[in-house]
């Protein structure tokens, strides 16, 4: 394992993970403006910065959440090329590629660049969890959803009428079934290369 | 499909495994580069589903919105405010001014701990969701200090808001070499209360009356932290 040097905020990332309130306000007074004025000078308003805003939050949320996430960059940095990016596709996706765009160009930083890019990766790792989810036959789904939202296993079985080693057994399966019709489809090959 | 590869592990992550057998398994994660694979993609499913059903992310996705809304309603509709001052306010306002520089010469020139620490705890953003947390907001809010510090002892202490709500209601009631071990726990950490501790830090010896540690604590907050403006103020009061 690479030795990694975390930033020195990464404070912001363990107060989302907190769901720390004045964090995450002060990630608004910080640095919301730059988003809402790039947005502003591009074909976009206030309304469009503010779920842009909201999206890249609960993605990086969710990767905190998962997988851990350290910071090697500043935040400042790496929020504001997601946002970026977040709202250069949404323009991309509403109106065909044929606005313009005024790219702030000779800002690149490699460490941003690389945990941005992590971050998208990600988020199209759980779109197609997500996805996958859906897919699993309902019994799965059903022991999936109540062996996490139920504190122990035992409690499981009780709710389900059905023994503890079915319930594990079926658990591990369930989950097992998940990760390889996600590794089987075709868009995770995509997401891969 | 491999059923026995998942059961197996799902007993690892669950940490169900003999050490005999947790042994080979991680013997087999460090050599075997494709179980590994296969093991970290199990892993990320199982965090995936963990976080698709945590009542947290709700939370998060609420407290997110609520925030969000109040910055772009404050700064959207932002318009200068058009303020008509007539003449007779003038006479008002000075004979106010005069008013309190009076009241001022005649109070005492030492500046007060309530002067200064006014704290308002926002960390519940949903009722109901911890019980505990709530009834710690409430009296803090209320001013209830040492009920609020009872009810702070039972929550956890992974939290650095509520420590930090926790050390100023330590202060309240005059326990403070308790709460400044919270606050200087706070300082050495790596959270938005880092700064912050320092300043209540300062006031905790204001409220006893140790000058110069208050004075010797204000020094060491520096120009970008929130309360910098209160320090410094605070500073040349004391003087």
């Amino acid at each position: 394992m690479k030795e990694v040097v975390v930033h020195k905020d990464q404070f912001y990332i363990d107060g989302l993970i907190q769901n720390d309130s004045r964090t995450i306000d002060l990630i608004y007074q910080k640095f919301a403006p730059k988003v809402k004025h790039y947005v502003r000078t591009n074909n976009g308003d206030d309304a469009a910065a503010k779920d842009v805003i909201q999206e890249v939050l609960i993605i990086i949320y969710n990767q905190a959440k998962t997988n851990g996430l350290q910071l090697t960059c500043p935040f400042d940095a790496y929020f504001f090329l997601l946002c970026k990016r977040k709202w250069l596709n949404e323009l991309k996706k509403s109106s065909n590629n044929t606005v313009t765009i005024q790219d702030d160009s000779g800002y690149k930083e490699e460490a941003a660049e690389a945990m941005a890019f992590e971050t998208e990766h990600f988020n199209e790792r759980q779109s197609l969890f997500d996805e996958m989810f859906q897919k699993l036959g309902e019994k799965c789904q059903e022991v999936l959803k109540l062996s996490f939202v139920t504190k122990t296993m035992e409690e499981v079985a009780a709710k389900l009428n059905v023994t503890y080693g079915y319930v594990r057994k079926k658990k591990s399966i369930c989950t097992g079934q998940l990760t390889q019709m996600i590794q089987e489809s075709n868009r995770f090959k995509s997401i891969k290369n | 499909m491999n059923e026995e590869l998942y059961i197996s592990f799902e007993s690892y992550l669950q940490d169900e495994m003999t050490s005999v057998d947790k042994i080979d398994f991680e013997e087999q994660l460090t050599n075997d580069a494709d179980f590994r694979t296969q093991f970290e993609a199990y892993r990320e499913v199982t965090n995936l589903l963990e976080q698709k059903f945590s009542a947290e992310k709700d939370s998060f996705k609420e407290n997110l919105n609520t925030i969000s809304e109040t910055y772009f309603s404050k700064t959207e509709f932002k318009k200068p405010k058009v303020i008509s001052f007539k003449p007779w306010l003038y006479a008002a306002a000075a004979s106010f001014v005069l008013l309190m520089g009076t009241w001022f010469v005649f109070q005492n020139n030492q500046p007060l701990y309530d002067d200064f620490a006014h704290e308002e705890a926002h960390f519940v953003s949903r009722d109901g969701e911890n019980a505990d947390l709530k009834i710690a907001q409430d009296l803090f809010n209320n001013k209830e200090y040492s009920k609020a510090v009872s009810v702070f002892e039972k929550l956890g202490r992974d939290n650095q808001e509520v420590n930090y709500f926790y050390a100023i209601s330590l202060i309240e009631i005059e326990n403070y070499s308790k709460a400044e071990a919270i606050l200087t726990d706070l300082q050495n950490g790596n959270s938005v209360y880092k700064e912050k501790a320092v300043w209540y830090k300062a006031l905790s010896a204001l409220k006893q009356e140790k000058i110069d540690r208050c004075r010797k604590i204000l020094k060491e907050i520096p120009s970008e932290a929130e309360d910098y403006q209160k320090a410094q103020k605070l500073l040349k009061d004391l003087d």
